[in-house]
């Protein structure tokens, strides 16, 4: 073995290609693994009975019925669990806001249409079901508030009782002086935008298996989120039950878009009567279910206001949210409309004079939590759709107004007008130029002119954008309550045989980690791809983790990993160096194989300890494959005094700070004035996520990002009843994009890598859907500007277009 | 989304399955398809306490084409349609609408018999099959009688068959080769329905004078329906731009009850349903046109 053996033939690099998804074939051949296919021995079949009203007191419940029906086995109301269950809790308290108590199932009173009343534990599904109907409640029903404005106003119902105006919390932002750049501006735009209240819809819906081992007291919880170790770390806290002794796997899970990152009442109960029945319980929500039950996204009304000079300066941005934060708050609910969307107001803008705040308030819906862009999508509609009516007041273009604000490459890193981290780099003008030239912007709005002549009506909308990927550190989170590490852990194990196995905190459910992270372990270890595998979403094999949100996992997870395999490399050196007679700092690592540098090529003396190793290296020998320092770490007769054997290594990376990733997203529409129809023609996205580790992953989820935006722009949004009842409760009453209302996606980056990783890389997984709706909105206003159309509302409907044309040209003919 | 329990037959014959449908009535529920059936009953909208499935009877399922008719088994699915060669050289419309039916996989499970029967009133066949000269053909144990498609749609979810009957044929008079047609649809973004639907058969005489037009609508109201009031506008007219216009304008004079939801509302429907027929005839008319030109 004195010649690298030939396996260890690699390509230079690996991060940047664009390898195929390893994960692709599981699912192509039906092998996945999710959380509702594994049925262990002796099942028990969970449903949980939920309110159908948004707001009512229960008088009564009655169960006689159902418990007669053959097969069903127990059923739990919340006042028969509340003093075993403690309330779930919330990570994200800002100073001084007020927490409700929310309990697994409801005690007393229902506070939103959807929320647990009962459990019913039956031998099967039909018959779990079938209960349902046959337990008597009866309830009182209260008046409900679904709207954020309403539910903030001194007369709406209240939705606890111990928060008497529904606002748990109002956090201000300011820096610099608003009134001095509204007294000093040329225009003043006002604009009051709604970012609806929309169901994230992960194709997979919840679900979780809980299994209890009596003899050994440990709880296994299979569930399909995104967060195991946070799951663990919550249940041992709710349950009262040894975390040491908790299990948290998630196995295949199908999405998750920020609705699966936090504890939900049904993973706290099925573990619980795994406990107190010692059997096997299973429950898989029903899409209905998901549509009631599994949190919500955005749902902000916003007030902005915004000052400018008659040469397009922006001066100063007001701006006054209401956030719907549902009828109890889910694990981040606070933090994500007043950190996250807060603090990200001003975009990629320096504005001087900011002044910002921030109502959190409770209704009697869903809960509203993160959702793809979390925060950062709310911040991102209210300041592209503010400099479009900036430009349309001052009759600029768009794409100048943008230019003349720009934070500039050389400021950075940033701080801006008001408190919050400091962006890490960027170049928006050389981003913004690129999209330009990629949708040949001058000639489009030439060719819009001539359309406008013959009574067609062409739009381009721009949306320049920024946000933050991979929340962290730890002195911001105490900062502003989040109660969350920013850190994330990874091991790299190498077996003797040279094979790899990387263990991530971060939690894939379909981002195609077992791929992107082996690209980056492959070029840190200097390894074929195929010798790395991956492991996540389990709790017993990955101890320590923070799982996947905020766009962390290849900023934070992939360096951790990255950071990681340097730690092997490092250890093998030494092996390696031992081996070889010479010291570390003497060899070269490339390729798969340790060499001795030319210039220390002398050997050290043969040593009695060289001699006992005679048998496994040549004193000749001048290098050592990968594979071979692997076999050494397990069998090496000697190891150097402070030398341990094996290799393996686990570290905790915690960020230095967040990454600014940035874009511009340039849509092109046709819209037809006497129906409504937008022909969505070109959607052209340059982003700039730092450096790349897979093109073809970030394409991907640069579409199905433009898809979630498209559908917030065009299509989705929640509508309730007036007793505040849900209506749109499945997808035939709510309209999700489909591969029909896909357009052509033009994709592209600029690359400025982040001085905060060695990667150099930034999040990428939500810009498309933070990117989309303000260019598809500003698109589409902009298509409708002869007509004197200012604004319309999401998700722009035909009917909206059609109305907003009709009044605008009412307004103008009265 | 677990239904209720049910029992389930499967028979082989249109004999078996009238004699059970005279045995249980209301309570049992043909499958088809099941595209409708199946996720209501899973939603317990409806628990029927017999389903009794007819994809074992063979003589349901094809497409006949004779001379002057053609025969469409209740079974035969929109895919069937969409790729059957000789309707679209004959009847091309049956075809075209085949096509835009929400997306492949129903398209390959759900049946035109079923999807009539069902009377959506936002479905896509019904319309098209109100534009054509259509007859239902049902069986009971009693018997076997025809239906014209212009009596058969009653209201929303309900015809003319009676609970005891099935709906096994369809039957339709092939238009001459001259004919022009069209269906256009506005799909509704949730449900993937008609939000307004039109289906129009047109015949020109040599001089371009409209011979015969039948205009059936969906997604305007609680049922679909013939554009009567327009069809006679356009009868024995040359057709031009005013013409059409009113045309357009008639069918909203069609007494509907427009059934508006967040989407569109009843207002917007009845703005889409005059642009959408305007359009529509507009196109025919185009086409009929360039089909003299060529002629000549």
């Amino acid at each position: 073995m004195t010649n690298p053996p030939k396996d260890i033939q690699r390509p230079h690099q690996y991060v940047g290609r664009a390898v195929t998804r390893h994960e692709d074939i599981r699912h192509v051949i039906g092998q996945g693994r999710f959380t509702s296919d594994i049925t262990p021995a002796h099942p028990l079949y969970a449903t949980i009975l939920r309110s159908p009203h948004a707001h009512a007191r229960i008088c009564s419940i009655d169960a006689t019925a159902a418990h007669q029906l053959a097969g069903v086995v127990a059923i739990y109301t919340g006042a028969d669990l509340q003093d075993h269950i403690e309330p779930l809790p919330c990570n994200w308290i800002l100073p001084g806001m007020h927490v409700p108590t929310q309990h697994a199932l409801a005690v007393a009173t229902v506070r939103f249409h959807g929320e647990g009343v009962a459990i019913v534990i039956a031998e099967s599904p039909a018959t779990a079901r079938d209960a349902l109907a046959r337990i008597q409640v009866i309830y009182e029903p209260l008046p409900a508030v679904t709207n954020v404005v309403a539910a903030a106003q001194p007369e709406a119902p209240k939705v606890h009782d111990d928060l008497p105006n529904n606002i748990t919390y109002s956090f201000p932002i300011q820096g610099g002086d608003y009134n001095y750049a509204t007294q000093h501006a040329d225009v003043r735009v006002h604009q009051k935008l709604i970012n609806q209240n929309v169901v994230p819809s992960a194709l997979e819906p919840r679900a979780v298996l809980a299994e209890y081992h009596a003899g050994t007291g440990h709880l296994t919880l299979h569930s399909s989120t995104q967060a195991p170790h946070t799951i663990k770390r919550m249940l041992a806290g709710v349950l009262r039950f040894p975390e040491h002794h908790i299990r948290v796997i998630a196995p295949d899970v199908g999405g998750g878009f920020g609705a699966k990152l936090h504890l939900y009442p049904e993973e706290v109960l099925c573990a619980f009567c795994a406990q107190a029945l010692q059997r096997p319980i299973k429950w898989t929500a029903t899409r209905s279910e998901d549509f009631l039950a599994t949190n919500h996204g955005r749902d902000h009304e916003q007030e902005v206001e915004i000052t400018a000079l008659r040469d397009g300066t922006i001066t100063g941005l007001k701006a006054t949210l209401y956030a719907n934060l549902g009828a109890y708050l889910s694990g981040m609910a606070p933090g994500i409309p007043a950190v996250n969307c807060g603090s990200m107001l001003t975009g990629v803008y320096h504005i001087p004079n900011v002044e910002i705040l921030v109502h959190g308030v409770l209704t009697h819906t869903a809960r509203v939590d993160t959702y793809r862009g979390a925060g950062r999508p709310e911040a991102t509609y209210l300041i592209e759709r503010a400099v479009d009516l900036v430009a349309r007041e001052l009759a600029m273009d768009p794409a100048d107004v943008r230019r003349k604000n720009f934070i500039p490459p050389d400021a950075f890193p940033y701080q801006g007008t008001i408190p919050g981290p400091q962006y890490d780099s960027g170049n928006y003008e050389r981003n913004l130029d690129k999209a330009l030239m990629l949708v040949d912007y001058v000639h489009l709005r030439q060719q819009q002119e001539e359309l406008r002549h013959q009574g067609r009506y062409l739009g381009i909308g721009l949306c320049t954008y920024t946000e933050f990927t991979g929340i962290g550190r730890g002195a911001f989170h105490d900062m502003v309550g989040f109660q969350h590490g920013g850190w994330e852990y990874a091991r790299v194990l190498v077996h003797p045989t040279g094979k790899v196995t990387v263990f991530s905190g971060i939690a894939d459910h379909g981002q195609g980690h077992k791929t992107s992270f082996a690209q980056i372990a492959a070029d840190a270890l200097g390894l074929p791809l195929k010798d790395i595998d991956i492991v996540q979403g389990d709790t017993a094999q990955v101890p320590f983790g923070n799982g996947t949100f905020n766009s962390r996992s290849m900023p934070v997870g992939g360096t951790a990993i990255h950071l990681c395999c340097d730690r092997i490399i490092a250890k093998a050196k030494r092996i390696a160096a031992h081996t070889l007679h010479v010291q570390p700092h003497d060899l070269d690592y490339t390729n798969g194989c340790f060499r001795v540098c030319h210039s220390h090529e002398k050997r050290q003396e043969a040593t009695e300890a060289s001699h006992m190793i005679a048998h496994t290296v040549r004193n000749d020998q001048h290098e050592l494959s990968f594979i071979e320092v692997a076999r050494l770490a397990h069998f090496i007769p000697s190891y150097p005094p402070d030398l341990e054997p094996g290799l393996d290594e686990q570290l905790f990376h915690e960020p230095p700070n967040m990454t600014y990733p940035f874009g511009t997203y340039v849509a092109v529409v046709e819209v037809d004035p006497e129906t409504g129809d937008v022909v969505w023609q070109r959607l052209v996205a340059v982003d700039d996520c730092g450096r790349i580790i897979n093109p073809l992953l970030a394409r991907g989820q640069v579409h199905g990002g433009v898809a979630q935006g498209l559908g917030q722009a065009l299509l989705e949004g929640t509508h309730y009843h007036d007793d505040g009842t849900l209506a749109s409760t499945n997808w035939m009453s709510y309209a999700f994009p489909r591969a029909t209302h896909i357009p052509a996606i033009e994709t592209d980056h600029t690359i400025t890598p982040t001085p905060h990783n060695p990667l150099g890389v930034k999040g990428l997984g939500e810009a498309a859907t933070i990117a989309t709706p303000p260019a598809l909105v500003n698109a589409i206003v902009d298509a409708l500007a002869p007509f004197g159309v200012r604004h319309i509302d999401m998700p722009v409907s035909a009917e909206r277009i059609w109305s907003a044309i009709q009044l605008a040209q009412r307004g103008a003919d009265s | 989304m677990i239904t209720g329990s049910f029992d389930y037959l499967a028979p082989a014959t249109l004999d078996e399955t009238v004699t059970l449908l005279a045995q249980h009535g209301a309570d049992a529920k043909l499958l088809a398809g099941g595209h409708s059936l199946i996720p209501a009953m899973k939603l317990r909208q409806t628990t029927p306490s017999l389903l009794i499935d007819v994809q074992n009877i063979h003589a349901l399922r094809g497409i006949q084409v004779n001379t002057d008719a053609l025969t469409i088994g209740a079974m035969t699915t929109h895919a069937d349609i969409e790729y059957d060669d000789r309707l679209r050289a004959r009847i091309p419309l049956l075809p075209q609408a085949a096509q835009i039916i929400s997306d492949p996989l129903i398209r390959n499970r759900g049946t035109f018999g079923g999807a009539l029967a069902q009377a959506e009133p936002e479905g896509d066949w019904p319309a098209v099959a109100l534009a054509l000269d259509t007859n239902i053909v049902a069986t009971s144990a009693t018997g076997r009688r025809t239906i014209p498609v212009t009596n058969f749609f009653l209201d929303t979810h309900t015809t003319a068959l009676t609970p005891d009957e099935v709906l096994c044929a369809v039957e339709i008079t092939i238009p001459p080769a001259h004919a022009h047609m069209m269906y256009r649809k506005r799909t509704h973004p949730a449900n993937g329905y008609a939000l307004v639907g039109v289906a129009v058969v047109a015949t020109f005489t040599d001089d371009g004078t409209c011979d015969t037009c039948r205009i059936g609508i969906t997604g305007a109201g609680r049922h679909p329906v013939r554009a009567v009031a327009s069809e006679h506008l356009l009868v024995g007219q040359h057709w031009t731009a005013e013409l059409i216009a009113a045309a357009a304008a008639a069918c909203a004079g069609e007494s509907l009850e427009f059934a508006g939801d967040r989407f569109a509302s009843a207002v917007f429907r009845a703005h889409l349903l005059v642009v959408d027929v305007k359009r529509t005839l507009h196109e025919l008319m185009e086409a009929a046109h360039a089909n003299l030109r060529h002629m000549q």
